[in-house]
Parts: C-alpha cells; structure tokens; sequence
C-alpha cells in the first residue's frame, strides 16, 4: 500500500486540519463555548419568519441544486442544518413553510427534518407533507416551478442555503418582485455575486458552514468552526511565505506542495 | 456505516491499495443505487401532489394534468423505444430544450434589474462596486476601447487581480468547510446528514 503521486503533501494537510478540528471540538466540549462573531443573514431569520407569520403568508426554504453523493454534499447538509432551526422557528410562530428540493436523494432528508423540528416544537398538527416537495431534478424546469410557486402563495421570506448555479437568480429575483425579505447563502463563488446583488442578507463561503453551529450553540461545531480558522491562519501563512519567495526568485514551496 | 463508507472514500483518494479501491468502486456502486430509488421516492411524491390538485382541482388543474401526461408519455416512450425514438427526441428537440433557452434567456433581464437596484451610490463599499463595474462594462464593449485605450487594460486587471483574490479566498475557506465537514461525519459527529434535528 503507497501513497498515490503527489498527494503526499495534500494528506499532511488533511491530516493537520483534522487535528486542529478534534483539538478545538474537545476544548470546546470540556471548557466554555468559543464565541463566534455575529452573521447578519442568521440573524435576519427571526426577522424574516416574523415578518412572513404577520402577514400570513408563507417562507420559502430552497436547498439548491446539490444532492448528497457529489462534492457540494457538504454544502447540502448546511442548508439542511440551517433548516432543522427555521422549521423550528416556524412551528413555533405557527406559520407556513414551503421547502423545495431539486435532488431526489435530499427530498426524504428534508421531509424528515421538517417533520422532527415541528415534532420536536409540539406542533406536529401543523405539518403537512406538501410542506417539502420535490420539484424536478432539471435545474430550469425546478427554477421555474419554484418561481410559480413563490408567486401563487405570495412568500413573504425567501430563504436560500445550499450549491446554487442560474436558478439563484432566478429565484432571488422572483423573491424581490414580491417584495420578500430574502436570505442567501453559497460556497459556489460564481453565484456569490448574484446573492449579493438580488439578498437582502448574504452568508459567504465558509459562512454557509458555520450557520448550523451558530444557530444551535453546538459545542462539536463551534469547536470544529475554530478548527477550520486554524487551518485558514496556516493557509495564509503559505500563501504569504510563498509569495515572498516566489518575488524572490526562490520558489521552494511550489515543488514541495506538488509531491 | 456512514463513518465506515466515508472513511473508505477518503483512503480511497490518497492510498493506492486494491483493497481499499475495490471496496470505494463497491461503495459509489451502491450510492448509484440508492440515488435511483431515491429518484423513485421523489417521482413518486411529485405525482401524489399532482393528482391530489388535479382531485381537489386546484388553480394548477391544467398544469397538473399536463405534468402528468407529458411524464408519462416520456417514461412509456423511453423505456419501450429507447431515448432514441423520434418522439422521444422530437419533445427533447422542440419542447424541452428551447423552453431551458428561454429561461436562460430570462436571466440577461433578470441580471439588469439585479444590478439597476445594486449598484448604488449609498456606502464606500457600494460605491467602489459601482466604479468597478461601470470601468469592467466599459472595457468590455468596443466603444470602450474607442473612449479610452486603457480601458480594456483596467478591466482585465480588475477581474484578473482583485477580484480573482476575493475568489480564491471564498474558494480555501469553502474548500477548509468542506474538510471539517467530512472530519465531523468521519468521527460520527455529523448527525444532519441522518435526519432529525
């Protein structure tokens, strides 16, 4: 058993962040929870669900366009976390709530998170199973359903977390024509600018991933999110060492980071 | 389970061992699988909405009806003739393709008024926005050039430099969520993944 051509140094790596993560999620079990600065988009939700229950109308959640077997997994279980807390919130104000799946596999993941949160709020009368519909696994043919939908019950938040690719403006757009307070959120970086343009409030990159930490004031995920700003601190220092030996002209951090 | 499979995964990626690979190509198998009775569990649900509006004859009626026909038409088309038959192709060709044109077409609109309510002089960061895009939009239409031959030179450096820069960063903190992600679900730490709150 060897190592595969160069991804000797990518497993040193992994191997790094992996334990500045297990050391900061025990530090955060064992002693207080670290403190996490304030995201104004997770902050927006009681805004937007209090806005969508006073005027009766409803909030639409949609998970983006990634399922749970490609790369944008870990941004699918985000959205779903961030999910599990705006079902709650929504049973509890005793409102509406339309989510909306593009891929089939995350469909009864979704149906089984909404149905906990109101389950779990005591509020299980409220929930209905239209609440979460699968819409189709075509992007377009899922942005212009999704649309529709928006515009025949009049939402009044529009909430979306998850990979997206054209329907995030597509969507957004159909969110200001109605007026809705809108909250979006992505790693994907081309649809960033489309967020920032069309939201409200905006969660960037590595936002998406702390949402479900701080939202919860779970211990695991606040340590995990400190774990991560470790492995950011010695990203930047390689990018800055290796810029500087790059100008000049000695550029060792290249062959060594290629092995 | 999902520890095991993940951790397999990830080995899978870094190790050259035969073990390890027959065991991922076992394990992307089965995920193939379990993605098609998943698209079983969806169809199915799409449907029971479907006649459940068309039953209670909701606004939707007719879009409803038309769901279920066309779905069924393509389903029975597909499966008795291939995708390859001339109807088959004939509703892809003509009805389907050009009606996903047409929503991309929606965006070019779409992205203007986007940007008309955007760029807005209301705060430093919103006017730097507002001149970066303006000097990008301008070295990218050849009256730009015409104008000014630095132009196109500014705008090149701006998508090229900064904004590059910004997106890189995006893209290393993303990629540094996506590791922590896979460590919680690889220690069985990530309970999201399995339902429930």
């Amino acid at each position: 058993m060897a190592i595969k051509q160069g991804q000797i140094s990518s497993i040193i790596l992994l191997i790094a962040l992996s334990f500045f993560v297990i050391y900061r999620i025990r530090i955060a079990k064992g002693s207080s929870l670290p403190h996490i600065r304030p995201i104004a988009g997770l902050d927006a939700l009681d805004e937007a669900i209090g806005r969508a229950t006073e005027a009766g109308r409803p909030v639409h959640y949609s998970l983006g366009y990634g399922s749970l077997t490609e790369d944008t997994a870990p941004q699918t279980m985000a959205g779903v976390a961030v999910l599990a807390d705006v079902a709650r919130r929504v049973a509890t104000n005793r409102a509406d709530l339309l989510v909306t799946v593009m891929k089939a596999d995350v469909y009864p993941l979704a149906e089984a998170t909404v149905r906990q949160s109101f389950l779990e709020t005591g509020n299980i009368d409220s929930y209905r199973q239209d609440m979460v519909r699968f819409i189709s696994p075509d992007q377009l043919a899922y942005a212009i359903e999704t649309m529709g939908m928006m515009f025949r019950m009049k939402v009044a938040a529009n909430i979306m977390l998850g990979p997206f690719m054209a329907e995030s403006l597509l969507l957004s757009e159909a969110g200001n024509i109605l007026g809705a307070i809108q909250i979006g959120g992505t790693a994907t970086t081309h649809q960033i600018p489309f967020f920032v343009a069309a939201c409200d409030y905006t969660l960037l990159g590595d936002e998406l991933f702390a949402a479900g930490a701080y939202l919860s004031k779970d211990a695991v995920g606040l340590g995990s999110i400190v774990g991560q700003d470790m492995g950011k601190v010695v990203a930047l220092i390689i990018v800055v060492v290796g810029a500087i030996l790059s100008t000049l002209g000695a550029d060792v951090l290249t062959p060594l980071l290629k092995r | 389970m999902l520890m095991l499979v993940t951790a397999v995964l990830v080995l899978d990626a870094y190790l050259k061992a035969p073990a390890i690979q027959y065991l991922a190509q076992t394990a992307k198998s089965f995920g193939a699988v379990l993605g098609a009775f998943a698209l079983g569990v969806g169809a199915t649900s799409l449907v029971l909405y479907h006649i459940d509006s068309i039953s209670r004859k909701r606004e939707t009626l007719f879009e409803s009806v038309l769901l279920l026909a066309s779905m069924a038409f393509m389903i029975v088309v597909g499966v008795l003739w291939t995708t390859k038959a001339p109807a088959y192709q004939f509703v892809f060709n003509y009805i389907l393709a050009p009606a996903g044109q047409t929503v991309f077409a929606i965006l070019c609109f779409y992205i203007s008024s986007a940007a008309y309510r955007s760029f807005r002089v209301r705060s430093v960061e919103a006017t730097i926005l507002l001149a970066s895009a303006v000097l990008v939009m301008i070295g990218n239409v050849p009256i730009g050039k015409l104008i000014w031959t630095q132009f196109p030179l500014i705008s090149r450096w701006l998508l090229n430099v900064p904004n590059v820069a910004g997106m890189r960063g995006i893209t290393i903190c993303a990629a540094l969520g996506t590791i922590a992600t896979t460590v919680r679900v690889l220690l069985g730490l990530e309970r999201g993944s399995i339902g429930g709150a």
